[in-house]
């Protein structure tokens, strides 16, 4: 294992709108090594966009404020860095790729000059050299160089995303936050950009979060795998440990809601009820009104069980009621 | 139950209307003028048309608020009279630009093809001449008082709301719910009134509640350089054609008819903007 | 494009002809015997008859319709003044210098001053900068124009003396009227001018921009104001056009004898030619701002030049 190259501490990021709170991310810690990928897993709203926007430094400054926490990347903790410095980083040490690629774009720039700019951004290049690369990054991503002076409404949805790819993995990130990066496109592209970003990651040994609410995506990409639920981290673990052996009752629950992954199971399982209002979470356990196997305790604090090596789950049930919970939950 | 559900929702679309302080504002000055106008004259001591020749021009006192104009006539009472009309000239004026712009909208852009051609290059053609100017020529054509005033100032401003509702038809009519209609054989009335209508009408509705100050400001405008309603009839832009040579020596002859124009038509704008946020689910969240 | 633009301008030739019958149709019916009107009420009928032939009225509608176009078109000719006798072209030329003087000045006051307003406020949505600029906007869009314009009058040439009230002696006396005119327009800039920048700083593509490390004061400039161009344009038109259509009333309220004041007294003299030239002649300015307008989308939006390149 090589050192740990990003951890996340504590980190808590509020919302305001309407003089209402909303509580995004609350508490959630994470670390990452050098060259691994970790997935974030959990429904819309569980804040996962928010984690990643907080460590670009990039959520919106008027509604959200990052409340509490610490964002050591490479030994610095960037959430003190002055905003000149932050420039630096965004972009060069970490970049993102976008949800949506139909929006990323800026609709009225040559998709070249928009990858040219984080280029000269980052680059000490003059606009020859930087429009070369540019066109480069085209090429890797699959696209004929050809194309540099089109624009992002002459190429098609899974394009737009490689066009956005091409523009993150620009200036070689040392992390790549990759936001949902295939849930706007086709099933047939959504492999494709997926095999890419694997490629290129292993090319220059990038570390990156994917954040996702497809599972199977999870399984052909990451190392370690996060479930969140309203702003927390439920359970954590590696790939395997969460596939094989789900601790967490809302984990068995997304595990249950999933086609073909619970053998021989004729029907599928859905979670009961919705996700919880994010301005009024409930006490203790966010997941226990939904939870089938919830008990009173559960409104309590909630402790961090340790299940075997690095997973981890946070749930008022031992072990091996958990690994009990888990068998049940395949019956 | 249909009828709760409908309760609350205009419950709560009032509370989002009145969220801001700025609509706030604008609804209660609106209130307040409209029962002004509407009541205040029953309060005022003096008739509208009462000439009283020993109050030629007396400026702002206690007997007279707003003092009184060349012929001894109270402001105040005049005003409030004046408001009537201003706000009926503007009311009656806007609604009715709306409903027709509405109707030729929608079938432009229902029906597309030649209708939409026809109607949209007739649009060309009157908004050529900008709104104001057509204003004035109608007047002219139509001659003085309340009617041909309503006229003149609704064909202004038609083309506008025909561009908009078309527009917003163009975007609706690709939409799912009225594939669904048409595969269900709606006659093509009920899917333009029925089904297209109440999705398009609410950018309308912010429109013409901003157009009523708008169409007020050029009625008075119109007054003002002699055409629409005139002299005696005391609507506000009339009082201030009748004012303005007295500018030098007794400017609150213009003074207040025009700070109650621009009362009225803030107050609508505030409203104005105020429905726009309440309406508009862009900007909702 | 440029097969779009002659396109767009053969369109606009179309548009003007058919505005100016309409013009010329309403006048023509608009009651009253021009005759009569020019020389008073006791007149002997020959004589009448004789000056409606002056006129060249006495002949069917579509006979003084078609020579109308005729002359307006083909010749830059839109006749005499029935009233003064003097051709309305020359009327025009003269005139037209006195409206130019304070529409153009008002223009670019509009543009600068109420775009840059707007961006102000834009960038500090929410602060007290934003609210005082959109307060005062709010002001100036509802308050009546020829309202303010006297009330500038009264303040400024009356009281204080600083200009003169009315006409146009000197260069001073067009320093009013210009910032009258430009007043709403720049209330109405300014409050598109923010919108529509705050609806783009929430697009997708500005995260992006933040995301790739780029300076704040360039992402406004390079991502932020060409998408937020559109809007502001189409208010910078529109705010063209209202600046037309109020001359009228501007050029009354100063006594400004240029050639909107020309065009209302030919509509209260029913004089046909003299409104019929001046209306034509606005048509033609109104026409000529959509056409630039809609080109400079062009310029600003790949996507729409694309569209017109396909020749739509």
């Amino acid at each position: 294992m090589s050192e740990k190259f990003l951890e996340v501490k504590d980190l808590r990021v509020v919302y305001t709108q309407n003089r209402k709170t909303v509580q995004a991310v609350n508490g959630i810690s994470i670390r990452l090594e050098r060259g691994r990928t970790l997935g974030l897993v959990g429904e819309t709203g569980a804040g996962k966009t928010t984690i990643a926007k907080a460590i670009m430094r990039i959520l919106p400054d008027i509604a959200a404020k990052i409340t509490g926490g610490e964002i050591w990347l490479d030994g610095v903790d960037i959430l003190k860095l002055p905003p000149d410095e932050m420039m630096n980083v965004r972009g060069e040490k970490v970049a993102m790729i976008f949800q949506d690629p139909m929006t990323a774009l800026n609709p009225l720039m040559t998709v070249g000059d928009q990858i040219l700019e984080v280029i000269r951004l980052h680059d000490d290049c003059d606009k020859k050299a930087g429009m070369d690369r540019a066109g480069d990054m085209l090429e890797l991503v699959g696209i004929p160089r050809e194309r540099y002076a089109e624009y992002p409404h002459q190429f098609s949805g899974g394009m737009k995303q490689r066009v956005v790819i091409a523009m993150a993995l620009a200036c070689d990130p040392e992390l790549l936050l990759a936001d949902e990066p295939t849930t706007a496109l086709d099933v047939t592209i959504q492999a494709q950009v997926l095999d890419l970003i694997r490629e290129l990651k292993e090319k220059y040994n990038t570390s990156m979060i994917l954040i996702t609410h497809d599972l199977g995506v999870v399984a052909q990409t990451c190392d370690d795998v996060a479930v969140i639920y309203a702003g927390k981290i439920v359970e954590f673990g590696k790939k395997e440990d969460i596939f094989d052996h789900p601790a967490h009752p809302y984990t068995i629950g997304l595990f249950g809601s999933l086609p073909g992954m619970a053998v021989g199971e004729k029907r599928l399982h859905s979670i009961s009820g919705l996700p919880p209002d994010p301005t009024a979470l409930p006490e203790g356990c966010a997941f226990w009104p939904r939870c089938p196997h919830a008990v009173e305790a559960c409104k309590g604090k909630i402790p961090t069980r340790k299940i075997r090596g690095v997973h981890f789950c946070q749930c008022v049930k031992e072990k091996e009621e958990l690994q009990e919970v888990y068998s049940h939950g395949r019956s | 139950m249909k009828k709760t559900e409908k309760t609350t929702y205009s419950l709560d679309f009032m509370r989002r209307l009145l969220k801001g302080w700025s609509s706030r504002l604008g609804f209660i000055l609106l209130a307040l003028i409209i029962l002004l106008c509407l009541f205040g004259p029953f309060l005022s001591p003096y008739g509208v048309n009462d000439i009283d020749l020993q109050n030629m021009y007396t400026g702002p006192c206690m007997a007279h608020w707003f003092g009184c104009d060349a012929m001894g006539r109270d402001i105040l009472t005049r005003l409030l009279y004046g408001g009537r009309y201003s706000l009926l000239l503007g009311l009656s004026s806007a609604l009715l630009a709306a409903v027709l712009g509405i109707i030729f909208g929608v079938v432009a852009g229902y029906f597309g093809g030649k209708i939409e051609a026809f109607i949209m290059r007739f649009m060309d053609i009157w908004s050529a001449l900008p709104g104001m100017l057509l204003c004035i020529m109608i007047s002219a054509f139509m001659g003085a008082g309340f009617f041909a005033t309503v006229i003149a100032l609704t064909v202004g401003n038609i083309p506008g709301g025909v561009r908009m509702t078309r527009g917003q038809v163009l975007a609706e009519r690709k939409k799912e719910y009225i594939e669904a209609a048409e595969s269900i054989n709606g006659s093509k009335m009920a899917i333009m009134f029925r089904h297209l209508l109440p999705n398009v009408v609410q950018p309308m509705i912010i429109i013409t509640t901003m157009s009523i100050g708008s169409m007020i400001t050029m009625a008075a405008s119109l007054s003002y350089i002699g055409l629409g309603i005139q002299p005696p009839t005391p609507e506000w832009g009339a009082m201030l054609a009748d004012g303005r040579v007295y500018i030098r020596n007794y400017p609150f002859l213009i003074t207040f008819p025009g700070l109650a124009i621009a009362l009225t038509v803030l107050a609508l704008n505030l409203l104005g903007d105020g429905l726009r946020d309440a309406l508009d689910p862009k900007l909702r969240d | 494009m440029g097969r779009y633009i002659l396109k767009r301008l053969m369109t606009m030739i179309v548009i003007l002809v058919c505005a100016a019958i309409l013009v010329f149709t309403l006048m023509y019916f608009v009651p009253g015997d021009p005759a009569r009107l020019q020389l008073g009420v006791d007149i002997p009928e020959a004589i009448l008859q004789a000056k409606r032939h002056e006129l060249g009225i006495d002949t069917p509608y579509i006979v003084q319709l078609g020579k109308f176009l005729y002359n307006a078109f083909l010749r830059f000719d839109f006749g005499y003044s029935w009233k003064y006798g003097v051709s309305v072209m020359e009327e025009l030329i003269v005139r037209l210098p006195r409206t130019l003087m304070i529409g153009i000045p008002a223009m670019i006051l509009n543009v600068l001053i109420g775009t840059v307003l707007g961006i102000y406020s834009a960038i500090h949505e929410g602060k007290w900068q934003d609210s005082i600029t959109m307060v005062i906007a709010m002001v100036f869009v509802s308050a009546p124009n020829f309202w303010v314009a006297l009330m500038f009058i009264l303040l400024f040439a009356l009281k204080l003396n600083w200009v003169p009230a009315f006409g146009i002696e000197n260069l001073q006396s067009y320093l009013l009227p210009i910032i009258c005119s430009a007043l709403p327009g720049i209330a109405v800039n300014a409050r598109q001018a923010r919108s529509s920048m705050l609806e783009v700083v929430r697009a997708d593509y500005i995260t992006t921009a933040r995301a790739k490390g780029q300076k704040d004061r360039v992402i406004v400039r390079k991502h932020m104001l060409p998408n937020a161009m559109m809007p502001i344009i189409t208010g910078v038109a529109g705010g063209l056009c209202q600046l037309v259509a109020g001359s009228p009333v501007i050029e009354t309220v100063f006594s400004i004898p240029g050639v909107g004041a020309y065009m209302l007294s030919g509509v209260n003299l029913r004089d046909r030619p003299v409104v019929c030239g001046c209306v034509v002649f606005f048509a033609l300015f109104t026409s000529l701002v959509i056409l630039i307008m809609d080109l400079s989308y062009a310029f600003l939006d790949p996507r729409i030049k694309a569209q017109y390149a396909k020749g739509r």
